[in-house]
């Protein structure tokens, strides 16, 4: 009785006001306090990462050994302390969180590509197409990913484009699973048939008719696969063959940081805490995503 | 129920012999096995065609992969380019170690998880929930390395400089003393910590919401009707169900688990198989590289299967004929 009540005052305070769409998305997106914070913190970086060498970070600090100045504690001149060559580590994280980031991102984009163009494949077209690329699916599951990673970026020699690449073409296997079984769903209804009548070609229906439907699961999946694809740079570059130096990322930062574990603790804390909390402010982003766009869509 | 079994069985052998295939080319363009040689200034130009004609070199990819295949399949691995040993003792030697920081992180991992999972489903929205919840974001967002070094930081440095007892940082057994199965224990502490937190937080998650779409079920709300305590409720009907998915999951997850466990090796300087995977890397080593991940995907093939022909089992909903 009450949940009947309910559901018709919501219908009439709808037809009053009816919202959009993306009206309603942004307001159970706002509604996520933990995603709207992630999401402020998280421009933050991103602005401060983009702008500071323009602005108040100095290139020599990052990027100038200076043997006066080798493994420093933190001090006002030097506020997060000195490495083992003497270089700001603030300036480094700035200058590195650029690298780390864009891989991040990059990475993100040629995962969806992948992962969308199979999938979207697969699912459409069914039948022996779709048993080929799905198994290939399973094989490249069965491999962990690391293990592939770190043979290719030994080959390529370790650049930003490598490690880019590799991690792309080893990540798309979740986003090729979502969006077949979503074109599986989706081909079958009306506006599919209605839009084969009309005369679209398999290519148009594809990729303006039935891609569009699949957006809120890919804009999930896409946000979460950068969180993983910063952690997955960071530890090949931590094992070495990811960005290497002098070249500053959040994970090669590491790497040496190790060796003076010891003596200069510092040098290995903050890299790895603008790692965390840049995949925890993307991972919260990401579940904020998933309760605007798709609230019935579960872990 | 055997038909699936048997089926399930033959997919997988065309999944390992492409597994092979991909990890193959994937290797094999990942540089001249040669080049180890070719630095070296007592091998004359003359040698290198000989080594080459030797391993095969010269022949082309696609028929060097049948080779490989096909000593592969006769059991016979391959020498390492680097140390010359067999491939398939070396691995040996290391795939126990390795094995023991898995397992042991998965037992720790599945229990604090079930444990949390049951606890926060029962207690839903009470603060030790939210508290978890929480930490469980952490968890994901964590990188492996680096909270590893945090430890040995906090539980080797720190506590060691304060006189207070602290953790070895580094190997399976102290470089001087007994090798025996305390001083193994001591060891695991640390990496097994660092290797079960993200599994901690997914699988907690996972049981938690699992748990209690499983408590709001009607024949839930049967078993508490009937008069039945909230204990045999709980591990009885609910618990029983509720765990379905997560044997899959974890079975699933045994890719991660490796990837995690060559990270956590290197950290902890653990003689492993990942650590041995990253030390012949560098040198292109191919014999070494391929009969790890040959290993290690077979191993996740074989838990995949596990997984599906457990869930048909547990669950009999699962439809297994076809």
């Amino acid at each position: 009785m009450t949940e009947s009540t309910t559901a018709l005052e919501r219908l009439n305070g709808q037809q009053k006001n009816p919202p959009s769409i993306w009206g309603l998305a942004l307001r159970r997106f706002l509604r996520h306090r933990a995603g709207v914070i992630a999401s402020a913190v998280f421009l933050l970086i991103v602005l401060i990462v983009a702008l500071g060498p323009l602005t108040f970070v100095s290139y020599d600090a990052a990027f100038r050994p200076n043997p006066l100045l080798v493994n420093n504690a933190p001090s006002a001149e030097h506020v997060l302390g000195t490495d083992e060559v003497g270089r700001d580590i603030l300036a480094r994280l700035i200058y590195g969180g650029r690298i780390s980031l864009t891989v991040g991102v990059l990475a993100m984009v040629v995962a969806l590509s992948v992962g969308t163009i199979l999938g979207a494949t697969a699912g459409y077209f069914g039948g022996v197409v779709d048993s080929i690329i799905m198994r290939f699916t399973d094989i490249m599951l069965s491999i962990p990913g690391i293990f592939l990673i770190i043979a290719l970026s030994v080959f390529f020699g370790p650049s930003v484009s490598t490690i880019v690449l590799a991690i792309g073409l080893l990540n798309w296997m979740t986003v090729a699973r979502i969006v077949r079984s979503m074109f599986l769903q989706l081909k079958e209804q009306e506006f599919v048939t209605a839009a084969r009548c009309v005369g679209a070609r398999n290519a148009r229906i594809m990729w303006t008719h039935i891609l569009p439907n699949a957006i809120a699961p890919l804009a999930v999946a896409a946000t979460l696969s950068i969180g993983s694809a910063i952690l997955t740079e960071t530890s090949v570059s931590y094992l070495g063959l990811g960005i290497q130096p002098p070249l500053p990322s959040w994970g090669n930062m590491l790497k040496n940081a190790q060796d003076v574990i010891w003596s200069a603790p510092w040098v290995a804390t903050f890299p790895g805490l603008m790692i965390f909390f840049s995949t925890l402010c993307i991972n919260f982003m990401g579940d904020a995503l998933r309760d605007a766009l798709d609230p019935r869509m579960k872990l | 129920m055997f038909r699936y079994i048997v089926k399930r069985l033959l997919i997988s052998i065309p999944v390992l012999l492409g597994v092979s295939l991909v990890a193959f080319f994937l290797v094999q363009a990942s540089g001249d096995p040669m080049a180890i040689y070719v630095s070296n200034p007592n091998i004359s130009s003359e040698d290198l065609i000989r080594l080459e004609k030797t391993y095969g070199f010269d022949k082309p990819k696609a028929v060097q992969y049948f080779y490989w295949l096909r000593n592969t399949l006769k059991g016979d691995w391959g020498q390492s380019f680097l140390t010359h040993q067999d491939v398939f003792t070396m691995i040996g030697e290391r795939l126990g170690n390795t094995l023991i920081l898995m397992f042991t992180s998965l037992l720790v991992t599945l229990t604090i998880s079930l444990l949390l999972g049951i606890y926060t489903a029962t207690h839903q929205y009470s603060f030790s929930d939210y508290f978890v919840t929480g930490f469980s974001f952490f968890g994901y967002a964590m990188p492996t390395f680096w909270f590893g070094l945090m430890l040995i930081i906090i539980f080797a440095v720190k506590a060691r400089e304060a006189g207070l007892p602290y953790l070895p940082a580094a190997g399976m057994y102290p470089i001087r003393g007994d090798r025996n199965f305390g001083q193994l224990l001591l060891h695991l502490v640390l990496p097994v910590t660092v290797l079960s937190l993200s599994s901690v937080a997914k699988y907690t998650r996972y049981l938690r919401s699992s748990m209690l779409e499983v408590i709001s079920q009607d024949y839930v709300r049967t078993a508490r009707a009937k008069g039945l305590s909230e204990r045999v409720v709980l591990w009885r009907h609910a618990f029983k169900n509720a765990i379905i998915p997560l044997v899959t999951l974890v079975m699933l997850d045994i890719p991660f688990l490796f990837s995690g466990a060559l990270i956590t090796e290197q950290v902890f300087a653990w003689p492993g198989m990942g650590r041995m995977y990253w030390e012949h890397a560098n040198w292109v080593d191919y014999p070494v590289l391929m009969g790890i991940i040959l290993l290690v995907s077979s191993l996740v093939v074989v838990c995949n299967l596990i997984a599906d022909i457990s869930y048909a089992l547990i669950d009999p909903r699962i439809r297994v004929d076809g």
